[in-house]
């Protein structure tokens, strides 16, 4: 690597580079996942193969009214969750990007908590609030008299899920306006546009692409939630309960797969949807600019946006604030309020914590190292370089992170339980596994911040001689650092409690924040749970807070 | 920056890759009957063989059997601890032939064919009642009273294709009275993806009544929510949660000997302070629980019910679907 010298000869590092993020993509994404996604076209316990392929998997959809209702059900959720989510996120990322602010990286750290929301509690807060016997519920029907919507169904899922789904739109919208080059706003101000026409005509359609890949991945994450359907859903399954009956009810992965290609097909469309939105608005800004954008400072753009926000983030963290309440509860049964408090829960859990932690940090770290390089490398690939099959690219990195949790899960506990490379009962295939299934999020939030980057910048840098090295660090990474950022923070937040593959793979030496959980609700101690669980939102609190700071102070100095 | 976050990445993931080195006393147990019960038996264990060292894997039955079909080539778990004996039933391929020391203790119905495995617990099904809602008297008593119409929108229970106790359940209702009451109950119930969800929302007060295993109620009611127990008025079956040694597991040796130690009487005095019933007859109820001589049963043919399962899974799936 003399990639720091101009070299007059062919510069080969973009190639090795390539050829080892095919390597990985391969071995470790494409041959399991597609293994097992080619299972859906022969029946149960068949090697896939030409000679004995079917449909047979697929009739379902066509005839068992479960199944139809499900596909429905899926995309009913899907689709309002994320025009909610995004609804919501929107004037927040605005107001956080453009509007002074105090408390900025405390916000943005804040508004990561619902993503670190551990599985099922936060569904179970919304029980404890909005239900039946809910401390809301019953206060609305003493005081006023009102009787509450269900929160079973379809209201309950779709508020659950877009209060906890809201942040991927948040941050990765405001990572993109906070990186937007402040001039062409400027010059519309300068010649006479109104602040709302500047925001309609030039900043919105701006981000639009941020806003597609951020829509995309709530979409993407409400399609695969298996636990809030499960608990709020009632009778209302969506495509992953079903994948779920046929899993770890029927080990049936073949008719599993068959399911999850459903999921990808309903994906698909979407994403086709998004794009040719997308396509009508294409533009670059980024020219390199080093200052910010211009803060809004009027005194109503700043009671707006502090009331706003604040709302928001008050709503979206109820689940986690329940859990924080119900962790200091020593007796909270069949009362509306706990009737004793006290730290008996902390007491019980603290020694049996430190490992749990421990591993999350190293696996998620890992994981989240690996997906920022290689998510960057093939965002820059897929953005930059115009090659057939491009599409493919594109797929291929979407599908694991489409798939829901218990497909991958299954089809790397398959691969690599025997064979060339023997990974079950490591910390590598856990590390493996999260690469795989978060990927896209790195991915997707780089590509829309380098589609907005002008490639003239990168070319100026090639024609002064610097090697593809060379730019890659000096000006396209610094340049779209808000963005790897925005991913990278999401990435690592969301794997401290990731649960849907932990629970296959994990093995003695390797149990994570949620395994400790998992075990808690197995064992009906779910105060014990909510200890572990707030030890774990404050615990990912200050190391979001810290490395937004640290991180954000860096990535300033790179710009110099 | 990149090129280093890249070699500590490299190096991190060959530290990781490293194997678990083989000990010579070692044992992997795939625990299903929960993590507060198994902590007290595996440190009961460390007492007498503190040469072996225990590695658990936590999860429900759906999940651990993924996983021991998953690693079938390979196997990596030793036993499988306190799965729904309708789970081993039909999975018997799966597990080792063994004849455990105390084989003579134990019932032969609660004992797989060719010894494959051992009845642990017996999560007796019965109906769990939020007594703040719904007041004992007028309660239902019985599986049929389960189709009244009085009931609709009151019961909550598990979908029988994820959650094995539930289909337990399902089971015993159409031995007893078929497909009509099943139907007529569909109608009354909603039916959830989680069996966990079942007894915790009768206890929060959700839903007036649910069917679970009854040690949960017994838990729940210690936990000081308002819930009783109603054994149906029909009987219910005798159902076991069974283990077993996982067939070519890694550490065979271990494995006799963990599966000896929990078949032992020892080990069941600690089962039943969890409040489970034991499948021993020489160890007595828990403190909480009615005897089990004195809960009204039936004649449960759990052959029948997991030969019958993917029918009969199938049959309720169109049903449910069409309510």
């Amino acid at each position: 690597m003399t990639g720091l010298a101009p070299s007059p000869r062919r510069d080969w590092l973009p190639w090795i580079v390539g050829a080892l993020t095919l390597c990985v993509l391969v071995a470790f994404l494409i041959y399991p996942i597609l293994k097992t996604v080619l299972g859906a076209f022969v029946r149960q316990g068949d090697e896939p193969s030409f000679a004995n392929w079917t449909l047979y998997n697929f009739e379902r959809f066509f005839v068992a009214a479960t199944y139809k209702s499900a596909v429905r059900n899926s995309i009913v959720v899907s689709v309002l969750s994320t025009v909610v989510a995004t609804l919501l996120a929107l004037p927040a990322a605005y107001a956080v990007a453009r509007i002074r602010m105090p408390f900025r990286n405390f916000i943005l750290a804040l508004s990561v908590i619902p993503l670190v929301a551990p599985p099922f509690i936060g569904a179970y807060s919304w029980i404890q609030l909005l239900g039946r016997s809910g401390i809301v519920t019953q206060y609305a029907a003493d005081w006023f008299g009102i009787t509450l919507p269900p929160i079973y169904g379809l209201f309950g899922i779709v508020l659950a899920l877009s209060l906890s789904f809201f942040p991927y739109v948040f941050l990765i919208v405001q990572g993109a306006l906070s990186a937007g080059d402040p001039y062409i706003e400027e010059s519309a101000q300068v010649m006479g546009a109104s602040r709302w026409r500047i925001l309609r005509t030039v900043t919105l359609p701006l981000v639009t692409p941020a806003i597609a890949a951020a829509a995309m991945i709530v979409f993407i994450k409400a399609l695969g939630n298996f636990g809030v359907p499960a608990i709020l859903g009632g009778e209302m399954y969506v495509l992953p309960t079903l994948i779920y009956f046929q899993v770890h009810g029927f080990f049936n992965l073949n008719g599993a797969s068959a399911i999850a290609l459903v999921n990808v097909l309903i994906t698909l469309l979407a994403i086709f949807i998004l794009a040719r939105i997308n396509r009508r608005r294409r533009f670059v800004t980024v020219t390199g600019v080093t200052r910010k954008a211009a803060q809004l400072d009027s005194l109503g753009a700043r009671i707006f946006a502090n009331a706003y926000v604040w709302t928001l983030l008050a709503l979206s963290l109820i689940p986690q604030i329940m859990v924080v309440w119900s962790s200091f509860a020593e007796r909270w049964a069949g009362t509306t309020f706990p009737t004793e408090y006290g730290l008996g829960n902390y007491r019980q859990v603290f020694g049996d914590l430190f490992q749990p932690i421990q591993n999350s940090l190293v696996l998620a770290g890992i994981a989240t190292v690996m997906t920022v390089i290689f998510g960057t490398l093939l965002a820059y690939t897929s953005v930059r370089r115009r090659f057939v099959g491009r599409w493919a690219l594109d797929l291929t990195v979407m599908l694991p992170f489409v798939l829901p949790g218990v497909v991958t899960g299954v089809a790397f506990l398959v691969t690599f339980n025997d064979g060339w490379l023997v990974l079950t009962g490591t910390g590598t295939i856990l590390v493996l596994a999260y690469f795989v299934r978060r990927i896209a999020y790195v991915f997707r939030s780089v590509s829309a911040s380098i589609s907005q980057v002008d490639p003239k910048m990168e070319e100026a840098s090639t024609i002064c001689g610097a090697t593809w090295a060379r730019t890659m660090r000096k000006v396209t990474v610094p340049l779209v650092a808000p963005g790897i950022l925005a991913g990278a923070v999401i990435v690592f937040a969301t794997l401290i409690s990731e649960m849907s593959v932990t629970i296959l793979l994990y093995s003695a030496s390797w149990k994570t924040i949620a395994v400790a959980i998992y075990e808690r609700l197995a064992s009906n101690e779910m105060p014990a749970a909510a200890a572990v669980g707030s030890v774990t939102i404050a615990l990912t609190l200050v190391l979001v807070f810290a490395a937004s700071r640290l991180i954000g102070r860096s990535m300033a100095d790179m710009f110099r | 920056m990149q090129r280093r976050s890249f070699l500590a990445a490299a190096v991190a993931s060959l530290v990781l890759a490293a194997p678990a080195f083989a000990q010579s006393g070692r044992v992997v147990v795939y625990n299903a009957g929960g993590p507060d019960l198994f902590k007290p038996l595996s440190e009961a264990f460390a007492q007498k063989y503190p040469q072996v060292k225990i590695d658990v894997i936590n999860a429900g039955v759906g999940e651990l059997f993924t996983r021991i079909r998953a690693e079938r080539s390979n196997p990596r778990g030793d036993v499988l601890l306190g799965a729904s004996g309708e789970a081993f039933v039909g999975n018997t391929e799966l597990f080792q032939p063994y004849k455990a020391k105390e084989h003579d203790a134990f019932d032969p119905k609660v004992v797989g064919p060719d010894n494959t495995f051992y009845g642990f617990s017996m999560p007796l099904q019965a109906l769990i009642v939020n007594t703040k809602l719904m007041p004992l008297d007028q309660a239902p008593k019985s599986w049929k009273d389960l189709g009244e119409p009085r009931y609709t929108g009151k019961i909550i229970m598990s979908n029988p294709s994820l959650s094995g106790s539930a289909y337990g359940q399902i089971a015993q209702i159409l031995q007893l009275h078929g497909w009509d009451l099943v139907s007529k109950i569909i109608g009354n119930a909603t039916f959830v993806a989680q069996s966990a969800v079942v007894f915790q929302n009768v206890a929060k007060g959700e839903y007036a009544v649910g069917l679970t295993g009854d040690s949960n109620i017994v838990t729940m009611a210690q936990q000081g929510f308002p819930v009783a127990a109603v054994y149906p008025s029909e009987g219910t079956a005798l159902r076991f949660d069974a283990s077993g040694i996982i067939k070519g597991g890694p550490n065979p040796d271990s494995a006799k000997l963990f599966l000896d130690f929990i078949n032992t009487k020892e080990a069941h005095a600690i089962v039943v302070k969890s409040n489970r019933r034991s499948v021993r007859t020489d160890v007595a109820a828990p403190a909480g629980q009615i005897p089990t001589n004195q809960v009204k049963t039936f004649a449960y043919d759990d052959a029948a019910a997991a030969r019958d399962r993917k029918a009969n899974l199938e049959k309720f799936d169109d049903l449910l679907s069409r309510k």
